[in-house]
């Protein structure tokens, strides 16, 4: 906070030594390129609200209407949207289940190898999904696993749990060793101790963790695409089955959008300061 | 309260060796204080001690029991850290009760005696505050009161004050005293700085580079340190230690200033040695005795500490009374024989 | 005493316990598929050959087919065309609305998270949302521009601008991302260095130049190799906007995998593009590690 003051008081003194009239300008500027540059996410969003008739008109004055979405709750949309929500809870639980306790050791443990398991956890999270798709989608086929939300649900936990792991090693080596020393000499096991010392203290990093597996595992579209088909199909492929089924309805398309991005956006709203983490694994000095 | 024996204790970790062939018994209700330089070890030995660090090779016991492999829940030894290691999401009462709540006890009886204790430290009016709502003082009291709760075999300290601010230091220092007075226990007590170990111990070990230069009493380290390691750590401000040679009944200087022994020491004429004395027991003559030039006076009150030169070398000299000298100027001191120490120069053993 | 227990083997159990599961789960669901793809690159499977499963009898023939393939050599040469220039603003624009944005105002504050949209939606949402920018006849963008008279020919269905149209796509949805990177960074800046400067009487561009520029250039290294490693992903823009076309001139290394793999059902090659995929993104992530490793070392030392 302090160092953002003093970067804003040396900008602040230059501006009041030289351009009286431009204080506030920097806002001013931003206003305008805040409306410019989320101008098409607007648009968007826009036209979900529009009667049908109107919907690329370049009028910004229209009556909103709910038709679009209505469409929406009587078609196949719902069950996508359903799925969206198994699938991505049902990765986020697992990988929170499997990795917190891994991420723990993995801070505590001095064992040799640990670069090792380090690096294995970071080139999972940066491998392209076709690498992963292609053996998955012929083990799916021949296990039967093809089209289910279990079977989605496992292959996003090659991203989920990688997330968990890197993610919350850095919130874990943020609680001092002693701590949990103490617990021990107070009697406590090893386990109690994670639990009722150590996993309080992170809760936070928790919540942010969890949520960012939610975002990604929602977000995802290649690996929905090729591996479900109707059974198991999430919200974001359902979209696109609008282009090309039912002939391009955009308002459909903009009103079934404007759904799948609204809990995405919410979430980021929350984890905003974790973000950095979790997009970079910790790749940088924090 | 029990006896902790350590025997031919050796630590390695990777390629360093941090313990080398350490033995040392500390018996039942003792207050032994570990000091030493930074990287010495006393840190590693204490945790070692506790469980949590493992032990190369030797053996620890307890009240005669090997314990070696013993968990630290199961030693029933309490330790008090450098930065306290409260529970900063608990409260002041369940930090207090935590051990007692994992060996089961009744809610009723932990609330009963987290009171008392709560009470003779003079924590009763913050039994439901967070540890993050404490002042540093306060924070050290809860952390001495977890120990007293856990009624131990053996209370471990360390560096518990090194966090403190100075005035606060000294307090707390009392009441870690009283506290051994009041319990009788067995305490160890690591530390750097060594007025707290002078202060506060039966016995102080000193350590570096993981083995013991010397143990004893306060005094017996102030009085007979058996190398000049040991004299130059213990005492504040540390002992002068002059370079010379044995010439004849007294050590000369490279400059060529005699300083005066009592007796004639049974080393050969020529050998080099560091001539020790402490600041103290200078007197001012005004003839004879050393010439010094004066660097700077610092008069604290109680005493007037004056840096000098003699010769080449740098000492510092105490006295009680109040000197009016200024920098620049001549004096000469005379060092009590009875009380000049004299070490080998090369492997700072002691001669005399 | 209570039941005397080995504390080194009690530790080493409850460790192994909590990272065991992670460890198999990890084996099974990255190292098998990974081992399986190479195995599957070395075979001519498809779905119209099943029983080529395990025919290993010319092991690198898909290898060799792709040297000699010129839309998979095309498609290396879009990508690095792409991920280039994309990366590259990505990066520049993200730097500048972060020196913009480093303010304490609570408007400032507000526009930063709001910023972060274009990051956080869905990648399929940000194509839908390029796509009706990019269809001339539903698009506000060529409607504006029909007002002022000028009348723009379809950008994505033109071979000289299609790449470009998704490259300005990417730039849109990415460039949140080196906006925080930078941020954060900003944040971290020690304040006596800047207040030193400014005592000596530096003028703000200076103090960007010499203080602020070297401080940053870790991190604006690191964002520009993530994004890289990340744009080899690219593809939800891709299938919706142009469907690898017109021709091939959007086509990406991965889009063509996926053709390959999941259009013409040629398992064994698909698998070959992919783990070529796979050994750059690989290079990169090592370098990454690398770049970031010394701050884990420090963490945890």
């Amino acid at each position: 906070m302090s160092e953002k003051l003093a970067l804003e008081h040396v900008s602040g003194n230059v501006r009041r030594r030289k351009h009286f009239r431009l204080r506030g300008s920097r806002e001013v500027a931003t206003w305008l390129l805040l409306l410019a540059v989320l101008s098409p996410f607007l648009w968007m969003v826009l036209m979900a609200f529009r009667p049908a008739i109107e919907v690329f008109d370049l009028t910004l004055w229209f009556t909103p209407t709910l038709d679009a979405f209505r469409a929406l709750w009587q078609g196949n949309f719902l069950h996508s949207f359903g799925n969206s929500l198994l699938v991505s809870t049902l990765s986020t639980g697992l990988s929170l289940v499997i990795g917190v306790p891994a991420a723990w050791v993995l801070t505590r443990w001095q064992f040799p190898g640990r670069r090792y398991v380090a690096l294995w956890i970071l080139v999972t999270r940066m491998a392209p999904p076709i690498a992963f798709t292609i053996p998955f989608y012929l083990a799916w086929r021949w296990l039967g696993l093809q089209d289910t939300v279990i079977g989605l649900a496992i292959v996003y936990l090659t991203f989920t749990l990688a997330i968990v792991i890197w993610l919350m090693q850095t919130f874990f080596a943020a609680v001092p060793p002693a701590l949990e020393e103490a617990a021990w000499l107070d009697g406590c096991s090893i386990w109690r101790t994670f639990w009722t010392i150590t996993l309080p203290l992170v809760a936070p990093g928790l919540a942010a963790t969890a949520i960012l597996c939610f975002i990604f595992s929602w977000n995802d579209f290649f690996y929905a695409l090729i591996l479900t088909r109707t059974q198991a199909v999430t919200a974001p492929v359902a979209i696109v089955n609008f282009l090309q089924y039912e002939g391009w309805e955009w308002s459909k398309i903009a009103a079934s959008g404007t759904l799948v991005m609204l809990p995405v956006v919410a979430f980021t709203l929350l984890v905003r300061r974790y973000l950095v983490h979790g997009l970079t694994a910790g790749g940088l000095k924090d | 309260m029990a006896t902790i024996t350590l025997s031919n204790i050796h630590k390695r970790y990777e390629d360093n060796v941090i313990i080398n062939g350490l033995e040392l018994t500390i018996h039942e209700g003792e207050f032994v204080a570990l000091v030493g330089p930074s990287g010495c070890g006393k840190s590693t030995l204490l945790r070692m001690i506790a469980g949590l660090e493992s032990i190369t090779d030797g053996e620890i016991a307890l009240d005669g029991e090997i314990v070696n492999d013993i968990s630290p829940q199961d030693r029933n030894i309490a330790m008090v850290f450098q930065n306290y290691a409260l529970y900063p999401h608990m409260t002041v009462a369940e930090n207090l009760g935590f051990s007692l709540k994992m060996q089961g006890v009744a809610k009723l009886l932990i609330d009963e005696r987290v009171a008392q204790v709560a009470q003779t430290l003079g924590l009763s009016t913050l039994l439901k505050r967070k540890p993050g709502q404490l002042s540093g003082g306060q924070r050290q009291r809860v952390a001495m009161g977890r120990a007293i709760l856990r009624n131990p075999r053996v209370f471990l300290f360390d560096e518990p004050l090194s966090n403190l601010d100075a005035k606060l230091r000294v307090e707390m220092r009392t009441e870690i005293k009283a506290l051994h007075q009041r319990l009788n226990a067995t305490m160890v007590y690591v530390t750097h700085d060594q007025v707290e170990a002078m202060t506060m111990a039966d016995r102080i070990v000193v350590l570096k580079d993981g083995v013991i230069e010397q143990v004893g009493t306060p005094l017996e380290l102030y009085d007979r340190p058996r190398n000049a390691f040991v004299a130059g750590f213990i005492g504040s401000p540390s002992m002068n230690l002059l370079s010379g040679k044995i010439d004849r009944e007294s050590v000369v200087t490279d400059d060529g200033l005699r300083l005066p022994l009592a007796n004639v020491p049974a080393v050969v004429q020529g050998q080099r040695v560091l001539y020790g004395v402490r600041p103290e027991h200078f007197s001012q003559v005004s003839q004879g005795g050393v010439l010094a030039e004066v660097n700077v006076v610092e008069p604290t009150g109680a005493e007037t500490q004056i840096a000098l030169n003699i010769g080449n070398q740098k000492a510092i000299a105490v006295f009680r009374d109040r000197i009016q000298t200024k920098p620049g100027t001549e004096m000469r001191l005379l060092p009590d024989v009875q009380l000049a120490h004299l070490f080998d120069e090369r492997s700072g053993t002691r001669i005399n | 005493m209570k039941g005397k227990t080995n504390w080194r083997s009690q530790q080493r159990n409850a460790w192994l316990a909590g990272l065991m599961p992670s460890i198999i789960l990890l084996v099974v669901i990255t190292l098998l598929p990974a081992m399986a793809l190479v195995i599957t690159s070395l075979t001519p499977l498809s779905l119209t050959n099943p029983q080529e499963t395990f025919n290993f009898s010319d092991p690198l023939i898909n290898y060799r087919q792709l040297l000699e393939d010129p839309r998979f050599l095309n498609s290396i040469i879009t990508q690095i065309k792409l991920s280039l220039v994309s990366v590259l603003f990505q990066v520049i624009i993200g730097l500048g609305l972060a020196l913009l944005l480093n303010g304490t105002s609570a408007w400032l504050h507000t526009a930063r998270t709001l910023f972060l949209i274009p990051m956080v939606l869905p990648p399929i949402i940000v194509a839908l949302i390029w796509k009706i920018i990019y269809t001339p006849d539903i698009s506000p963008l060529h409607q504006v521009l029909e007002l002022w008279g000028i009348t723009l020919n379809s950008l994505i269905a033109n071979p000289a601008t299609a790449l470009w149209a998704i490259a300005v796509a990417d730039i849109w949805q990415w460039f949140p991302f080196t906006m925080l990177m930078v941020l954060a960074a900003l944040q971290m800046i020690p304040r006596d260095p800047l207040e030193a400067a400014s005592l000596d009487g530096a003028s703000a561009r200076n103090i960007f130049r010499y203080i602020v520029l070297p401080y940053i250039k870790p991190v604006l290294v690191v964002c520009a190799l993530f994004r890289l490693i990340d744009s080899f992903k690219a593809f939800p823009l891709i299938y919706i906007l142009t469907d690898g076309g017109p021709g091939t001139v959007t086509e990406v290394t991965n889009y063509y995998g996926f053709i390959q793999a999941f259009n013409f059902s040629y398992w064994g090659y698909g698998s070959a593009i992919a783990v070529v995929i796979l050994v750059g993104v690989f290079v990169l992530s090592y370098i990454i590690g690398k770049a970031g490793w010394s701050d884990e070392r420090k963490a945890s030392a």
